[in-house]
């Protein structure tokens, strides 16, 4: 009896240890979660406590110190460029290491190790579009030269430095959360980072729609609906420039065939308001009589943030901005002598080529009508909690075959398969362009800098304290034939693979144009007077770029107050050209006493996304309906991968066409005009803001109803930050909508003083007063001052201050 | 309240906090069952010492932690996890979660001394 019930006794509390160890669906192992010495609570970070570093940091060569500034932005003073390097990773991880693994995670397709099954579709796609093939041919690039492979891996034995430090009680949140362990680091996943980023920023082709519009719409509808240039949009380089250079001519082959509405499923692409603004201003335009140059990346607004404020510093480099978690170097900032910042480009550098297999098998397929083979690569998907999944990618002269029999929709469930071919699989090293834009000195610098950089393309704008300002929009850009890569290619033919590349120096650009400043905000880069065939049907932008070239032509005496509010401008410029159109052509005729009552708040409204403005949202859900009931006949097809056109195309179609079977709502039992419709809409508009709960009749305004969110990666809203009240919204300058915003704000005086914001904070720890101190000073536009020593006293009293740190 | 419990109490919440200091949470299993080992006390007092004491070691510990954080950490993980906004409703679940691992291993301890040396009682 006294055995049994010890006996008992010891299973119940083996049972309850056990118990309380392992997770349960998604709920944390709560005994090592809660336990307040090793679990959650250790993440608790006291307020006012100082940043703890080290004496000692194992793998340091020489002697470095580190300050940490009121904002906790660290300034790291080393000896050379590899401790300088080996500290970027160890302070990044310090702060960021859960966020550097699961970005990274995420571009590998290894989601479900940490997630289980229900990530699996995910992990398969980022498998499939070949993101791994692409860092790994990134990796043996990078290999090639020594100049960059001991500082990338420099930054690896930082990072790792920091991971060996930790043990149970310091493992970040996250971790504990999820119940896992951190990995090395390693230069590939340095490489993984960026080629995230390349699928985050240039998957903006719209192949396989165009294919399916195309075959549904004829090509009169489908030029109308999908132009690829409207006269008079502003492009960055502005038109009337001439092109002073030989083009290379693209091979000739009929690679285009007739479009065939074939493809159910397309990829995810990056959404429209992944843009950016960014513009330099000539110190003849400016008050103090220095250049400044400003840069505002849109992006996903996530915590931890995107971005992690460093000062680096060693013989031969001092510079401050920006860097990705994960990539040695910064990315947005400036140095003593020069400044530097990006936009997306957003060309088409993908190309979907139809392939036809001689089997299921996937071995062969047919190429110039030969049978050739294809290589196989198994790729093993470890599945948190379930078996390891198998799938095979077949590898093709293009690139991977993403979708065929065994992945993907094709209607009626037949299709063709499709194989990708993309800039990010040809080997590059993006770092040196930011390694030598970090030290660069003058514009020479700036342009060899460039050399290095391949994908995602980007506007670099440019400024330096000698008084100059550029531009050029900086990628690799194959030579093609007028509409190669709009439409699905004929996978067939050899000739669609690449191999004839845009010369780096007739890729678009300006330097010191007579109207003092460059600008870009992910508008066309050119007109149609561009030697080279580009495809104009991308994320491009209409709005923003007008409303900044309007503001800074007008102004010849700019400060950097003044960039301020052109950074914050709020003024909704499709609203200013297409409201007066709704408000003419809308038929009141059946309309109820909330859509009477809305356009009144409309009729008075200055066009500003102004948080407290109430007609914005009025607008805003006029427009959203109005898309939806005009294009509901690409919309509402199931089976087919369609898109609705831009914005602006909209605007222009009901600007321009009087009467279009478009202006019909099929769901509808009447015949729509465009009076109708634009009735329909905004009823429709109306009745959604009801089912909202939201009374028409007493409408919130536009900051607490566009509500912003700042997520965390992992989507949990307890670390999130919800409800923000802030103007903005896509195609205003402040591009802030719901999800997306300026994820860096910086203002740059060449020479004087400089600032900046994030959405965010500079520590990755929930648990952390750091984790999101920025976000209200963001929200509300204002900025912090940047310390930045221009002074070599000034700089010398930093290191002083800075904390020794031995190997 | 009595002298055994007294000792039975300290023993636990001292053991637990130094075992804890350097091992696995479990180890306030371990530190709870050698308390309720070493001490002749009813069940029920054997019980409640080791759960008292890891009831106010973890919450204790938890709200000192806390406290010098702010609530920004317990107010994230209550909404998290309870969703609620109250972070003291964290503070309360790890205490509890400790308590009843201290109380039930005390259990197992004092069995074990019943089974080992059952004259001493």
């Amino acid at each position: 009896m006294p055995f049994l019930r010890f006996a008992l006794s010891f299973l119940l509390t083996l049972s309850l240890v056990l118990v309380l160890d392992r997770r349960m669906g998604v709920a944390p192992p709560f005994g090592k979660f809660l336990n307040p010495f090793s679990g959650c609570w250790q993440q608790a970070e006291a307020i006012g406590a100082e940043a703890e570093i080290p004496e000692n940091i194992p793998g340091l060569r020489q002697p470095a110190r580190v300050y940490f500034d009121h904002r906790r932005v660290p300034h790291v003073f080393a000896e050379n460029e590899l401790d300088l390097y080996f500290l970027q990773g160890y302070l990044t991880a310090r702060d960021r290491l859960w966020q550097m693994e699961i970005q990274t995670h995420s571009a590998a397709g290894r989601i479900s190790e940490i997630m289980g099954p229900s990530t699996l579709e995910y992990d398969r796609n980022q498998r499939r579009i070949g993101l791994v093939y692409a860092a790994e041919e990134a990796e043996a690039f990078i290999r090639s030269n020594p100049e960059s492979v001991e500082l990338i891996e420099a930054y690896s034995q930082g990072v790792n430095a920091w991971i060996n430090s930790l043990d149970q009680r310091t493992l970040p949140l996250e971790y504990k959360l999820l119940d896992y362990q951190p990995e090395a680091w390693t230069p590939l996943k340095t490489a993984l980072l960026l080629k995230n980023m390349a699928l985050m920023l240039s998957a903006t082709e719209w192949d396989i729609e165009n294919t399916n519009a195309m075959a549904l719409l004829g090509r009169d509808q489908f030029n109308r609906l999908f132009p690829e240039y409207f006269a008079g949009q502003d492009p960055i380089v502005p038109t009337g420039t001439s092109w002073n250079f030989t083009p290379i001519p693209p091979v000739a082959d009929s690679l285009m065939e007739k479009p065939i509405a074939a493809y159910t499923q397309s990829q995810p692409k990056s959404d429209a308001i992944l843009g950016s603004n960014n513009w330099a201003v000539s110190g003849k335009r400016s008050k103090t009589g220095r250049p400044i140059l400003c840069n505002d990346p849109h992006l996903k607004l996530s915590l931890p943030s995107i971005w992690y404020e460093m000062h680096l510093v060693c013989p031969g480099m001092n510079v401050y901005g920006v860097t990705l978690p994960g990539a040695p170097a910064v990315i947005i900032g400036f140095n003593e002598s020069v400044a530097w910042g990006v936009t997306n480009a957003g060309r088409d550098v993908r190309d979907w080529h139809r392939i036809s297999f001689k089997d299921h098998s996937k071995t062969a397929y047919k190429l110039n009508g030969k049978w050739t083979p294809s290589r196989l690569k198994i790729e093993r998907i470890k599945l948190r909690g379930a078996q390891d999944f198998l799938d095979t990618v077949a590898y093709t002269l293009f690139g991977p075959v993403v979708y065929d029999h065994s992945f993907g929709k094709f209607p009626n469930g037949k299709g063709n398969p499709l194989a990708l071919q993309w800039t990010a699989f040809l080997g590059s090293n993006e770092f040196l362009t930011f390694y030598h834009l970090n030290k660069a000195g003058n514009y020479q610098d700036y342009l060899h800098a460039l050399d290095h950089y391949s994908c995602p393309a980007q506007n670099f704008v440019f400024a330096s304290v000698a008084g100059d300002i550029a531009i050029r929009e900086q990628g690799r850009f194959p030579v093609l034939q007028k509409e190669q890569g709009k439409f699905v290619l004929n996978g067939e033919l050899s000739s669609g693979k690449w191999n004839r590349f845009i010369p780096y120096d007739q890729n678009p650009g300006q330097f010191n144009p007579e109207r003092g400043f460059v600008s870009s905000a992910n508008q066309h880069p050119f007109d149609t007077s561009y030697p080279y065939y580009s495809c104009g049907i991308g994320p491009f932008e209409y709005f923003r770029n007008r409303r900044i070239n309007r503001v800074l032509a007008s102004d010849s005496s700019v400060s950097a107050a003044d960039m301020r509010s052109l950074q914050n401008d709020n003024l909704n410029l499709l609203a200013e050209e297409l409201l007066p159109v709704l408000l003419k052509y809308v038929d009141r005729k059946y309309l109820r006493k909330d859509d009477v009552k809305a356009l009144g708040y409309l009729a008075g409204w200055n066009f500003r996304n102004d948080p407290e403005q109430k007609a914005a949202v009025f607008f805003s859900e006029w427009f959203t309906a109005i898309q939806r009931v005009l294009w509901d006949e690409l919309l509402l097809q199931d089976s087919l991968a369609l898109r609705k056109p831009s914005s602006y195309a909209s605007l222009r179609f009901i600007s321009d066409v009087p009467e279009s079977p478009f202006y019909d709502y099929g769901p509808s039992p009447e015949k729509e005009n465009r009076a109708q419709m634009l009735a329909l809409a905004l009823k429709q508009s109306i009745d959604s803001l009801k089912s909202k709960n939201i009374n028409p009749a007493a409408p919130p305004d536009w900051g607490t109803y566009k509500a912003t969110v700042i997520q965390h990666l992992a989507r949990l809203d307890a670390f999130s930050r919800l409800n923000i009240r802030c103007g903005g919204d896509l195609g205003i300058v402040n591009a802030t909508n719901k999800t997306h915003g300026p994820s860096w704000r910086m203002i740059a005086e060449l020479g004087g003083k400089k600032w900046g914001i994030y959405p965010g904070g500079p520590s990755g720890n929930p648990g952390s007063p750091f984790y999101d101190n920025m976000v209200n000073t963001w929200a509300k536009g204002e900025y912090d001052e940047l310390l930045f020593p221009d002074q070599k006293s000034e700089l010398e009293a930093m290191i002083k201050k800075g904390k020794l740190i031995k190997p | 309240m009595n002298m055994q419990f007294l000792k039975s109490f300290l023993t636990s919440l001292l053991l637990s906090a130094i075992f804890q200091s350097y091992l696995p949470w479990w180890s306030a299993a371990l530190a709870a069952m050698i308390s309720g080992y070493l001490f002749a006390q009813s069940k029920l007092q054997t019980f409640l010492a080791s759960f008292s004491a890891l009831l106010l070691l973890w919450a204790g510990y938890a709200a000192w932690l806390d406290y010098r954080n702010g609530h920004i950490l317990s107010e994230r993980l209550s909404q998290l996890i309870l969703k609620s906004e109250n972070g003291f409703l964290m503070i309360a679940l790890t205490g509890i979660c400790g308590a009843v691992v201290g109380g039930a291993a005390s259990l197992t301890g004092l069995y074990a001394r019943r089974l080992l040396q059952p004259s001493k009682g």
